[in-house]
């Protein structure tokens, strides 16, 4: 058990293994993975599978809990019976998230979970999962998470938060879940030190600086008030209509269910869907209230940027840099933000 | 190419003000090194913000049928474009398939020299370090907080360059020419041969390891100027040719009826394996399809404008060996 301390607990980077060892004790462990130098998380069972330098996935975590494709049942009429596939609620961590994604998850949260009904099969998913997220020393020039209310020590959505500081982690327990890590595991420590929170506080600050705040966030939000405005045809007008920006975004939470049936039987499925494609909200009449690209990449922003702030508080983008890196004609959110900001 | 750069512009910014066109489609500066970023310009001033290098990879052939389908008045609107050779074929194409009619398009052709692989150059170095990149006519220095590295372009063309036997646009109103030779590959791709040597198992593994990846954004489907259908069949839903799912099965449903849509009109022009996000060897496949049009038909499709498409006509000489009679 690792006790309690006020500013958090110090491990040597030299008892990693251990801390891994003991954590597999309890837990399903996946994180950034050697393999592809954590182009992905991937199951971990001994610490030299992780690349804890990682900079950040190429896909988001969301499909943990909210899978691409997902069977929700099985029937046949014959029987006129439903089976469930029942999803793995083994006790999992996510190791080494970072900030961004973590948050994500927290808002991921507040829309499958906060209303009536809840989604059960996001929510056993989720129950079994805990998070553990690794700050951000080094930021990548994609990275906004600063200008949209995230940051590279950003701790919401995290059970625990750990910082790298040279060859120590500095590790606080944020939640209960937390907590509870911590009385799972045996692994030594020591109480972290008013230095040692100096020293943190330096690397959040570089790392801060690494990050460029480019525009005034609310000037842009206030423009989003203007449903009609005038640069929605400019900005679109070199997309493809992909799923690339939406699979990749670690908040995008659109689906589709289908029903499969061939003769008396058959499974309905939940796949990802996209704001940007011809289908999505397609009426049974034809008519389809966002008929080209226009009014999809207004949805997409309008969604994240002032629908999401007043549905649920939250500005539904965290900065991670995914669409950037992947839209293939080079379509930047930032500068889709920048541009609506700065239109007269 | 900072010579071509300025040709481009200043002939594009005389053609807008002489209202010979009413839009161009172009390039301009990425927000990200090494890369490039399709733009519409309409004006002589924007007609500055256009670049000419070698990252200039999209084929912006693309987005003609959809301004087309848009316009109002079809007769007077004239749309100028740049094209590369691959650029140009797609628009031959388009042309014979009605999607477009010559005179609607200007088409400022450039004699490329390949372009440059910004996902092979980025792989080689630690990519949230680059600051920036400059090129010659042979090779691209990428620099970044760590120093400078040079890389030849020969070594990091996109895969379809390096085969490409036309290069100089089939079909242009104005050509410009840049400091170095147009590309005019000797050699052909050997890709699809090695493939089809290696035993099914092999085959069945390769197409389960490239298309299991596949994340169905169709962004190879989008970024392809072929794919102008209003109605895609994988959106069809009355009735629904195949599932929505990521299962291994749809995938593959997928990817076979896309790429046998192509058959006798794909110009090898890379599109999509670019677009690919997952970086899945689409190529491997479309090139089979090239290949196999060629030696059956002996067509290949963009390069001869007056060329009937080989799907499109009949000929008693064309080969039926692919039939086969009930027993
Ligand atoms: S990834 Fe880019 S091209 Fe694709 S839908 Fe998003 S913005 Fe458009
Ligand atoms: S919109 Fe883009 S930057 Fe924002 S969270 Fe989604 S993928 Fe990341
Ligand atoms: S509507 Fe679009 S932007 Fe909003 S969650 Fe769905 S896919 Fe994402
Ligand atoms: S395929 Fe040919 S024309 Fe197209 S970019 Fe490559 S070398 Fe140039
Ligand atoms: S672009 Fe790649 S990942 Fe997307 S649908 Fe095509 S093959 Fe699949």
């Amino acid at each position: 058990m690792v006790k309690r301390e006020r500013l958090g607990v110090i491990l040597s980077e030299s008892r990693l293994p251990e801390l891994i060892a003991s954590l597999t004790e309890t837990y399903r462990i996946f994180g950034p993975s050697k393999k592809d130098d954590g182009e992905s998380f991937a199951a971990i069972h001994k610490s030299e599978e992780l690349a804890l330098d990682y900079g950040n996935t190429k896909m988001s975590p969301k499909g943990f809990f909210f899978p691409q494709t997902e069977s929700l049942m099985w029937y046949d009429s014959a029987d006129k019976k439903a089976k469930q596939d029942k999803p793995e609620v083994q006790p999992t961590l996510l190791f080494g998230l970072r900030p961004c994604d973590a948050l994500a998850i927290s808002y991921l949260d507040k829309v499958f979970l906060s209303n009536e009904p809840q989604d059960p099969y996001y929510r056993q998913r989720r129950e079994a999962t805990k998070i553990v997220c690794l700050a951000c020393n080094s930021p990548s020039p994609t990275c906004f998470c600063t200008t949209v209310g995230c940051g590279p020590d950003s701790e919401k959505g995290a059970d625990i938060m750990m910082y790298k500081l040279n060859d120590r982690y500095l590790m606080k327990a944020l939640t209960p879940g937390g907590e509870e890590i911590f009385t799972n595991i045996d692994v030594e420590t020591e109480p972290a030190t008013s230095q040692d929170i100096v020293e943190k506080d330096d690397l959040v600050n570089k790392a801060c600086q690494m990050v460029k705040r480019f525009v005034d966030i609310d000037e842009f939000k206030e423009k989003l008030n203007n449903f009609q405005g005038p640069w929605w045809e400019k900005l679109a007008q070199k997309c493809l209509g992909c799923g690339i920006c939406t699979y990749f975004c670690p908040t995008c939470h659109c689906f589709d269910v289908t029903d499969e049936v061939v003769k008396q039987s058959g499974r309905r499925v939940r796949t990802w869907d996209s704001c940007m494609y011809p289908l999505f909200t397609l009426h049974a009449s034809g008519h389809n209230p966002r008929p080209g690209i226009k009014e999809r990449m207004r949805q997409r922003i309008m969604h994240k940027f002032n629908y999401a702030v007043e549905y649920y508080g939250e500005t539904f983008c965290v900065g991670c840099g995914r669409c950037i890196i992947h839209c293939p004609v080079n379509i930047d959110i930032r500068q889709i933000i920048m541009d609506i900001a700065e239109e007269r | 190419m900072k010579r071509a750069e300025h040709e481009i512009r200043s002939n594009v910014g005389k053609l807008l003000k002489q209202k010979k066109i009413d839009v161009f489609i172009g390039y301009e500066k990425g927000t990200l090194p090494l890369r490039t970023s399709p733009c519409f310009v309409s004006s002589e001033k924007e007609a500055r913000k256009l670049i000419w290098n070698s990252f200039c990879t999209n084929n912006l052939a693309v987005y003609l049928p959809h301004i087309m389908s848009r316009v109002k008045n079809k007769r007077s609107t004239r749309v100028g474009i740049i094209c590369k050779g691959c650029d140009s074929r797609s628009l031959v194409e388009l042309i014979k398939e009605k999607q477009l009619t010559r005179d609607q398009i200007y088409i400022i052709g450039i004699s490329c020299s390949g372009m440059v692989d910004y996902k092979r150059i980025l792989s080689q170095v630690n990519s949230d370090e680059v600051i920036g990149v400059d090129e010659t006519a042979d090779e691209i220095t990428v620099r970044s907080k760590e120093g400078e590295r040079v890389f030849s372009k020969e070594e990091n063309l996109c895969e379809p360059c390096r085969t490409c036997k036309h290069a100089v646009p089939t079909v242009y109103d104005m050509l410009i020419r840049t400091a170095q030779q147009p590309r005019q590959a000797t050699t052909s791709d050997s890709t699809v041969h090695d493939f089809l040597m290696k035993p099914r198992e092999e085959r069945w593994q390769i197409l389960e390891q490239e298309l299991g990846q596949c994340i169905r954004c169709y962004a190879c489907r989008n970024a392809c100027p072929n794919c102008y259908c209003k109605e895609c069949f994988a959106e069809q839903t009355k009735p629904r040719w195949f599932g929505v799912t990521t299962d291994l099965t749809d995938i593959i449903f997928y990817h076979t009826i896309r790429i046998f849509h192509q058959a006798g009109r794909c110009v090898d022009c890379g599109a999509c394996v670019r677009a690919c996000p997952m970086n899945i060897n689409l190529r491997l496949f479309t090139r089979m399809l090239v290949d196999e049009v060629k030696e059956r038909f002996g067509y290949e499709p963009g390069v001869a404008p007056e060329e009937l498409q080989p799907l499109a006509t009949y000929s008693a000489k064309d080969k039926q060996d692919f039939m086969i009679e009930p027993e």
